[in-house]
C-alpha cells in the first residue's frame, strides 16, 4: 500500500458565521500531483490552512504523513506556498533565503541557491523590485529549500501572465521529476492543471464532490450524445450526473460501474474540464433550486 | 534528441501524444536504435506537464519493445520503425501515388479521398 | 529566528536610535549652555533663590532658558508613546496585513517562539536607548532645576529618569498586542498612544501622590509671612490653615478683611500646613512608577502570548 501524504477525515471548519468546510474526506497518496479545484469560497484555502496548522479544525481531523498539524509550524515534510506568495518586501533575495534557513530545522542552501540561479534571479535584488513571476520563483525556492515531501501551493498561477505561468510550471515539474515529491495545487482555473495533475480533489460548497486519480475518474465517466429521447431513458446501473437537452439532442454525463452498452448513444470518455464543469453545473443548479 | 510538443487543444491525452511522437520519429528515422530519449525532467522542464505522464508514455513504449531503460543512464531506443516501404521510392508508395492520381482524375476532393482511405483502413485494421 | 526578527525591525530601530541621539544631543547642549550661563552670572549650583542665589539673576536665567527647555520637554513627553507605538504597533500588525506571518508560521518555528523572538528583539534595543536617554535627561536637567521646576513635579518627573523607558515599554506592549488582535498597523499605533495617555493622566493625578505618605510641614502665621515656603523644591500636594487647637479652618479672606496677618488672626488661624513630597524622593518615585508601568506592560505582553496562538490566516 502506498503512503498517504495528506488525509482528511470528516474534516470540518466553522468560521464565525458559516461552515467553510464540512464533512470533508479524501486521501492524497504520495507521489501524486493533485489538483484542488473548486469555485471561489469552496474551501480550498481552508484545507491548506488546516494542513499547515494555521487553522484549527472544528470537527475531526486532517493529517500530513500521519501527523496532526499544531502550533509548531508546518508538519515535517510539508512546505506551503501561500496565496499572493508572502515574502518580506524590504529584503533582498539572498536575505529571503536566509530567512528560510533561519526558520527551518532542515534546509538545503545550495539547492535553494541553484533554483534561483536557474531562474536567473540576482540574489542582491530587492524582493519588492521583482516581477510576479520572479517573486513566485523565489517563493518556490524558499519552499523547496525545506526539501518537502509534500508541497502545497495555493493559487500559484493566479497573478501571473501566460509566459510566467508556463515558466513557473516548467520549473516546478522539473523539480517534481527530480525529487518525486507530492504536490497539491489549488486553482479555480482547470485549464491550468489539465496536463499537470494526475489526481483530483473537487470541492464544492465546502464538500468533496469528486476525488481520485484522474485517469480512473475519466474512465468511470461517459459522455453520451444522442437524439433527444421521447421517454425517460433507462441507463441501467449507471448514475446520471448531468443531462442537458436541446430540441433534438441530449448530452448526458454518466458515472458508470460497468462497461457501457447503450447502442442508441454516442459514448465518449470526457476530458477533465468537461467532467469538472459538469459537476460544478449540477451543484450550481441545485443551489438555485434550493434557494427557490 | 527529439523535442516533444504538446497540443493542449487536440483532445488527445498528453500521454498518447508523447507515445505518438516517439513512434513518428522512429518511423521517419529521426530516432535510431541507441539514441537516448530525453529524461522526464528534461521533458517537463520544456513542456510543463506531469513527469508521471512522461514515465507512463515511456513505459508504454517499453512494453511495445521500442525502448529500454538503462538504470542510471536513461531510456534508449531499441529498435526502429523505419521501413523501406515508407521511403520515397518504395513500391507501396509508388502504387499509392498512382492511385491518388486516379482519384484526382476521377474528380474526388481531398476530403473524399481521406474519408475513403479511413473507411478502408477501418475495415482492415 | 533572532536574525530574522532583527532584520525586520532594523529600519525602525535605527530610526529610533537616530531620533534618541538627536534629543540626547539637545539635552547635552542644554546642560552645557545652562551651566556656562550660571557660572557667568554667579548663580552656580543654585536651585532656588536664597542666600548666594540672587533672585533676579535666577529669574533672568529661567527666562533665558525656557525657550530651549520647553521644546525639549515636549519632545521628551511625546517620545515614549511615539517610540513605543512605532516599534510595537507594526511588529505583528504589518506582518499580518501583508500576509508574511503565513510564511513565518508555516516553517519549522513554533508560533510562541516566533512571537517571543520578535517581541524581545523589537523591545530590547529600543528600551536600552530609552533608559540611556532618561538618564542623560536627568543628568542634563539637574543644574536647570529652577528652569524646569522640581524634578518630582510634572513635567519634570515624566521627562527624565527611568520612567521614560517604562512608558515606552508599556506603549510598545500595547501596540504589539493590539497589532495581533486588530491586524491593523495604524489601529495598533493609535491604540498604543490612546491607552498610554488614558493611563498616565490618572496615574499622575491620583496615584503618584500616594506612592508615599506625604510629609506634613506646619508653619506659624508669623513665620510664614517672614520666610520663603518651607520646601520650594518639593512637590506640594495639599495645604490648609489650622487654629490653635490644630483643627482645619476654611479661611474667608476678602478684600475688606484687612492685612493678611490681622485677617487670619481674626478667624483664629495660627498656622499653615502643607502636605508634599520632597525632591529627595525623586528616585524612589521613579522606581515605583517604573515598576507600575512595567508591571502592566508584562500583563499586556502575557496577553499577547495567548493572542498569538489564535492568529490565523
Amino acid at each position: 500500500m502506498s503512503t498517504i501524504a495528506l488525509e482528511a477525515r470528516a474534516l470540518g471548519k466553522k468560521y464565525r458565521r458559516a461552515w467553510g468546510l464540512r464533512d470533508c474526506t479524501f486521501q492524497l497518496p504520495e507521489g501524486r500531483i493533485a489538483a484542488l479545484v473548486g469555485p471561489n469560497g469552496a474551501g480550498k484555502s481552508t484545507i491548506m490552512g488546516l494542513a499547515t496548522g494555521l487553522l484549527r479544525p472544528t470537527e475531526e481531523s486532517i493529517e500530513v504523513f500521519g501527523q496532526r498539524p499544531g502550533d509548531q509550524g508546518s508538519p515535517d515534510g510539508l512546505a506551503f506556498l501561500g496565496q499572493d506568495k508572502p515574502l518580506y518586501k524590504g529584503f533582498t533575495v539572498a536575505e529571503m533565503l536566509r530567512a528560510g534557513r533561519e526558520l527551518n530545522a532542515s534546509w538545503e542552501q545550495e539547492y535553494a541557491e541553484s533554483l534561483l540561479a536557474d531562474a536567473r534571479i540576482d540574489p542582491a535584488a530587492k524582493i519588492g523590485a521583482l516581477s510576479g513571476g520572479q517573486r513566485t520563483r523565489v517563493a518556490l525556492a524558499v519552499a523547496l529549500g525545506r526539501r518537502p515531501r509534500l508541497l502545497m501551493l495555493d493559487e500559484p498561477l493566479a497573478d501571473l501572465d501566460p509566459l510566467a505561468r508556463e515558466d513557473v510550471m516548467r520549473s516546478l515539474m522539473a523539480e517534481v521529476a527530480e525529487t518525486g515529491m507530492t504536490v497539491l495545487l489549488s486553482s479555480h482555473v482547470i485549464a491550468d492543471l489539465e496536463e499537470v495533475c494526475d489526481h483530483l480533489v473537487l470541492l464544492i460548497g465546502g464538500k468533496v464532490a469528486l476525488t481520485g486519480d484522474i485517469d480512473d475518474l475519466l474512465a468511470e465517466h461517459r459522455l453520451l450524445i444522442g437524439a433527444r429521447p421521447e421517454s425517460e431513458p433507462d441507463f441501467g446501473p449507471h448514475t446520471v450526473i448531468q443531462r442537458r437537452d436541446t430540441q433534438r439532442q441530449a448530452t448526458v454525463l454518466l458515472r458508470t460501474t460497468a462497461p457501457v452498452n447503450l447502442p442508441d448513444w454516442d459514448s465518449d470518455e470526457p476530458n477533465l474540464e468537461e467532467l469538472v464543469l459538469s459537476y460544478l453545473r449540477v451543484a450550481g443548479a441545485q443551489e438555485t433550486g434550493d434557494s427557490k | 534528441m527529439i523535442e516533444f510538443r504538446i497540443d493542449r487543444r487536440s483532445g488527445v491525452s498528453t500521454y498518447l501524444q508523447l507515445v505518438h511522437q516517439v513512434r513518428h520519429a522512429l518511423r521517419l528515422g529521426l530516432l535510431a536504435p541507441g539514441d537516448r530519449l530525453p529524461t522526464a525532467k528534461e521533458v517537463v522542464a520544456a513542456t510543463a506537464i506531469n513527469p508521471n505522464t512522461v514515465l507512463k508514455a515511456y513505459r508504454e513504449l517499453e512494453r511495445e519493445g521500442l525502448v529500454e531503460p538503462r538504470p542510471g543512464l536513461g531510456t534508449f531506443v531499441r529498435r526502429s520503425l523505419a521501413q523501406p516501404e515508407l521511403a520515397s521510392d518504395g513500391p507501396l508508395r509508388t502504387t499509392l501515388t498512382e492511385w491518388v492520381g486516379q482519384a484526382v482524375a476521377a474528380g474526388l476532393e481531398r476530403e473524399d479521398v481521406e474519408a475513403l482511405v479511413k473507411a478502408v483502413l477501418d475495415e482492415r485494421y | 529566528m533572532i536574525w530574522l526578527a532583527w532584520r525586520q525591525q532594523r529600519p525602525i530601530v535605527m530610526t529610533t536610535f537616530g531620533t534618541v541621539a538627536v534629543v540626547m544631543a539637545g539635552m547635552l547642549i542644554l546642560r552645557l549652555t545652562g551651566v556656562a550661563y550660571m557660572d557667568e552670572h554667579g548663580i552656580t549650583g543654585c536651585t532656588v533663590p536664597g542666600p548666594g542665589c540672587d533672585g533676579t539673576a535666577m529669574n533672568m536665567f529661567a527666562e533665558a532658558f525656557r525657550g530651549l527647555w520647553l521644546p525639549l520637554i515636549l519632545i521628551m513627553f511625546a517620545l515614549p508613546p511615539l517610540v513605543g507605538a512605532f516599534t510595537g504597533g507594526p511588529l505583528f500588525a504589518r506582518e499580518i496585513e501583508r500576509g508574511t506571518h503565513v510564511f513565518a508560521l508555516t516553517q519549522s518555528v513554533g508560533r510562541t517562539r516566533w512571537w517571543a523572538a520578535k517581541t524581545v528583539v523589537g523591545l530590547v534595543p529600543v528600551l536600552a536607548a530609552m533608559v540611556l536617554l532618561g538618564l542623560v535627561a536627568s543628568w542634563s536637567l539637574a543644574p536647570l532645576a529652577y528652569v524646569t521646576t522640581s524634578p518630582i513635579r510634572t513635567p519634570g518627573f515624566e521627562t527624565q529618569g527611568l520612567v521614560v523607558a517604562a512608558y515606552t515599554l508599556l506603549a510598545f506592549a500595547i501596540g504589539s498586542v493590539a497589532g495581533i488582535l486588530l491586524r491593523n498597523t495604524l489601529g495598533a499605533m493609535v491604540l498604543a498612544i490612546a491607552f498610554y495617555i488614558a493611563l498616565l493622566v490618572p496615574v499622575g493625578s491620583f496615584l503618584r501622590p500616594a506612592y508615599a505618605e506625604p510629609v506634613k510641614v506646619t508653619v506659624s502665621v508669623a513665620d510664614m509671612l517672614e520666610q520663603e515656603a518651607p520646601d520650594a523644591d518639593g512637590w506640594q500636594v495639599a495645604y490648609g490653615y489650622l487654629d490653635a487647637a490644630g483643627n482645619e479652618v476654611d479661611p474667608a479672606i476678602t478684600p475688606d478683611c484687612g492685612p493678611p496677618d490681622k485677617c487670619m488672626a481674626d478667624q483664629g488661624i495660627v498656622a499653615l500646613y502643607t502636605l508634599g513630597h520632597p525632591a529627595t524622593r525623586f528616585w524612589r518615585f521613579q522606581l515605583t512608577e517604573s515598576a507600575l508601568f512595567a508591571g502592566i506592560a508584562v500583563l499586556v505582553i502575557a496577553a499577547g502570548s495567548a493572542a498569538v496562538r489564535r492568529v490565523r490566516t
